[in-house]
């Protein structure tokens, strides 16, 4: 009887669940196939007047679909990777009152529902910058799609115009992009790096600032570039291309990464340039290659020392008066790349003195930073955080002054760099 | 005892700390840094901790005193008949009620991050389906599921928070006690009355079959969930601060979103995903084997078994109408009402079961640790 009747309720329960399991196997409720949307890989935000009336502008650089072969391309490669012609984007922008009406917009101009995961760098317009990015990085926030990891940068003019350059290593400019922000802050380190978490924490910590890279855009000098207006291979310009005419297209210029853009709560403020965004990425730590070219007795510059393993410390000083001083040590080793007619020679005070010319240029640079910051009213260091983080008693007191006081306080900073390495030749090339 | 299955002391230590954490790492940290901050770590480490202690000691005294029984088959022996039975009517509504909350969790989360358009009711079916399953074959089964879920579970998280421990900030975890010890209290009370459930002893310590180690199980679970939540919350606040974890629903989400090693280790929120079905199905199916229990003895029943399927239904259909589609809700639940609710049911009522016991004299052992 028992055994029956367990028998009878595995019986039942094992068929409700195979129904079960067969229902549910069958696919995804919500899929979405390849070829019912569209691959963002960059989205870039604006905010432009239409009738009066400000709006948002939205543009996606997406991944064209790749043609089947045997349509007449200018690649013809074909196959399944599809013809690797210059530009495989496509960039498309619509209007809204908000973000997200924007981005629901694209419906109506495409056939193709956008799918935001792949985007790799989100970029703000100018105008956008200046007006106040906080109500896009909630949105980036709080929908699912953007990673926390998606860089971001501010571009000069319009983020649709420097969606629409063209790329001159890579396929698809977001992807260019996306390798050369990393890239040169371990080869240059001259360009403020900051993916959206970094931003929005940065905007919501009191004490801190945000800074960006900043990309240009410029037609490239070199004639042989066929991006170039004059060059052979010509994309036609698009219709919803910026003015037209004499004047020089985006899809004719290339860009290139250039300094930080500054932020004072979600505005952007200013721009760094590029030493002064060097100084500024020794004092946060982010410096993780360069080059620092020195004059050793000469007027102008004459060798040039790759430095690496920098490290900074900050230390918040409050004196008795109320003063607050930063004191910034920064430790790093360098090694000789260059120089001109044996003008250092290895003798122990040519090291000597070259490593405290490199620790005069270092500390040049970041004095510059500090200035330009100053004078931008942007903490973009975070000092105000690390007086938080140290003496949270003291710092609640100035807390709510933090932005007038921030100007005037004073930074010393130290630069200890030691000469580790002379390259491959030991002797200096003396020109006989 | 209406279940036959005998469980060991390691296995109800693994039972116990899934029926905890498979729902408190994701939901916990953002609710503790609200609160306390960058000290969030201390909260969910020692002051939640010292609460799970004090649960596990009153639960064990109890069991203790009635080997044999569940909570609720010597709840009328203690406090007499009538108020006995309605206390046991009344502790399986609030457990079909905790139950529909875990539901509720659960397709709030896959709904939100995952499955966009899929209608929770579906989530729901399945995973309760699953969960249902087990009870029916005992607790024996469910323990022995767990012993295979847990290491898994242990592992994914501990892997996932390594990949992304190089984001730590350490400066994010300062200052410590910045505002003295009082946002730490604040920020354990919703990690103190998740770290509470392990009063869910009551009603496994009869299926332990070497009730002597009942305590070394319990508050080995206790601190153990102490350590690995203190952990979690930990990473989670080092890589994102407290200021952008407390204002994301799912920061361990984030967390795992952030993973990057070498460009190529990207996108493991799926596996995110998995470690969490895997967790709520053991421990949606140790509430409803709880429930069906409870609901049994209180009615009298031989088989605990015909009671699942109807508690089953109600739980879809209460967390349907009360938190499936409204996040807002739940949240205010976990956040307000939970960890009050929870000191309640876990510490207080059985704080005084056990005071009217010994008063009563009722039960068979001395309380003796």
């Amino acid at each position: 009887m028992t055994f029956r009747k367990k028998f009878k309720i595995k019986t039942i329960v094992g068929l409700f669940l195979l129904v079960l399991i067969s229902l549910t196997m069958t696919g995804c409720w919500n899929r979405r196939e390849m070829n019912d949307i569209t691959l963002s890989t960059a989205i870039g935000i604006d905010r432009v007047v239409v009738d009066g009336r400000p709006i948002f502008l939205f543009s996606v650089l997406a991944a064209r679909p790749a043609v089947p072969s045997g349509g007449a391309t200018a690649g013809g490669g074909g196959g399944t990777t599809g013809p690797r012609v210059a530009g495989v984007g496509t960039v498309i922008s619509t209007e809204g009152e908000t973000v997200y009406d924007a981005i629901r917009n694209y419906s109506m101009r495409t056939s193709r529902q956008l799918f935001l995961s792949h985007s790799l760098v989100i970029v703000f317009g100018e105008e956008m910058a200046k007006e106040g990015i906080g109500e896009v990085l909630d949105f980036c926030n709080r929908q699912k799609d953007i990673r926390e990891r998606t860089w971001v940068v501010v571009c000069e003019g319009l983020a649709r115009d420097a969606l629409q350059s063209q790329p001159e290593m890579e396929s698809i400019t977001s992807v260019e992009l996306n390798k050369m922000i990393p890239l040169n802050q371990s080869r240059a380190s001259k360009v403020a790096i900051a993916n959206l978490f970094q931003v929005t924490r940065d905007l919501l910590t009191p004490g801190k600032e945000a800074a960006v890279s900043n990309i240009k855009l410029f037609v490239p000098p070199e004639t042989s570039s066929p991006i170039r207006p004059t060059g052979t291979a010509q994309t036609p310009g698009s219709p919803s291309g910026k003015g037209g005419g004499a004047e020089i297209q985006a899809q004719n210029k290339t860009f290139a990464l250039s300094g930080a853009a500054v932020f004072r709560g979600d505005r952007m403020v200013g721009r760094m340039d590029e030493e002064e965004t060097q100084g500024m990425l020794f004092i946060k730590n982010q410096a993780d290659g360069g080059i620092i070219p020195i004059a050793f007795s000469a007027p102008e510059k004459n060798a040039s020392f790759l430095y690496r393993d920098v490290k900074a410390k900050v230390k918040p000083v409050i004196n008795e008066d109320g003063s607050i001083m930063f004191e910034i040590r920064i430790n790093g080793k360098v090694e000789l790349q260059e120089q001109k007619n044996a003008a250092i020679d290895i003798a122990e005070e040519d090291i000597k003195h070259a490593e405290e010319l490199i620790n005069q240029e270092v500390e040049r640079r970041c004095i510059k930073a500090v200035a330009r910051s100053k004078e931008l009213k942007s903490d973009v260091f975070g000092f105000g955080e690390k007086i938080y983080r140290s003496k949270p008693k003291a710092w609640e007191e100035i807390q709510s002054q933090w932005g007038e006081i921030f100007p005037i306080v004073i930074v010393s900073v130290t630069a200890d760099f030691k000469i580790e390495h002379l390259g491959l030749i030991n002797k200096p090339i003396v020109i006989q | 005892m209406l279940d036959k299955g005998r469980i060991s002391s390691v296995q109800l230590m693994l039972v116990l700390f899934m029926v905890e954490m498979a729902t408190a790492f994701l939901l916990v940290p953002s609710i503790v840094a609200q609160a306390a901050g960058p000290d969030s770590w201390l909260s969910v480490l020692g002051v939640a901790t010292a609460y799970g202690l004090a649960v596990a000691l009153i639960c064990v005294a109890l069991g203790k005193r009635f080997p044999f029984q569940v909570f609720t088959e010597y709840l009328p022996e203690v406090l007499g008949r009538v108020p006995g039975k309605l206390l046991a009517a009344a502790y399986t509504v609030v457990f079909i009620h905790l139950t529909s909350v875990v539901v509720g969790e659960n397709s709030i989360f896959i709904h939100t991050v995952f499955l966009r358009e899929t209608p929770p009711l579906i989530i729901n079916l399945m995973m309760v389906g699953a969960a249902v399953y087990g009870v029916y074959l005992g607790v024996e089964v469910l323990a022995r599921a767990n012993e295979m879920v847990f290491p898994i579970f242990i592992l994914s998280i501990t892997i996932l928070l390594a990949l992304v421990a190089r984001e730590i900030d350490l400066d994010h975890l300062r200052p410590v006690l910045a505002n003295g010890p009082l946002p730490v209290l604040k920020g354990a009370m919703v990690p103190a009355a998740w770290r509470g459930e392990v009063f869910f002893l009551l009603l496994l310590y009869p299926y332990l079959n070497q009730k002597n180690e009942a305590l070394k199980s319990a508050a080995g679970t206790v601190l153990m969930s102490g350590v690995f939540a203190a952990t979690v919350t930990a990473v989670t606040i080092g890589v994102f601060s407290d200021l952008v974890a407390s204002r994301q629903i799912y920061p361990v989400l984030n967390l795992a979103r952030y993973i990057s090693v070498a460009g190529i280790l990207e996108r493991l929120e799926l596996y995110l995903i998995i470690i969490w079905m895997a967790g709520v199905i053991i421990k949606l199916a140790v509430f409803y084997h709880s429930c069906s229990v409870m609901a049994a003895s209180t009615l009298g029943l031989k088989d605990y078994r015909v009671t699942v399927f109807p508690i089953a239904l109600a739980t879809i259909v209460i967390s349907g109408r009360l938190y499936e589609t409204d996040y807002l809700k739940l949240v205010e639940f976990l956040s307000k009402f939970w960890p009050f609710y929870g000191y309640t049911v876990e510490l207080l009522i059985p704080g005084l079961i056990l005071l009217v016991a010994v008063i009563r004299k009722k039960g068979g052992n001395r309380v003796d640790f």
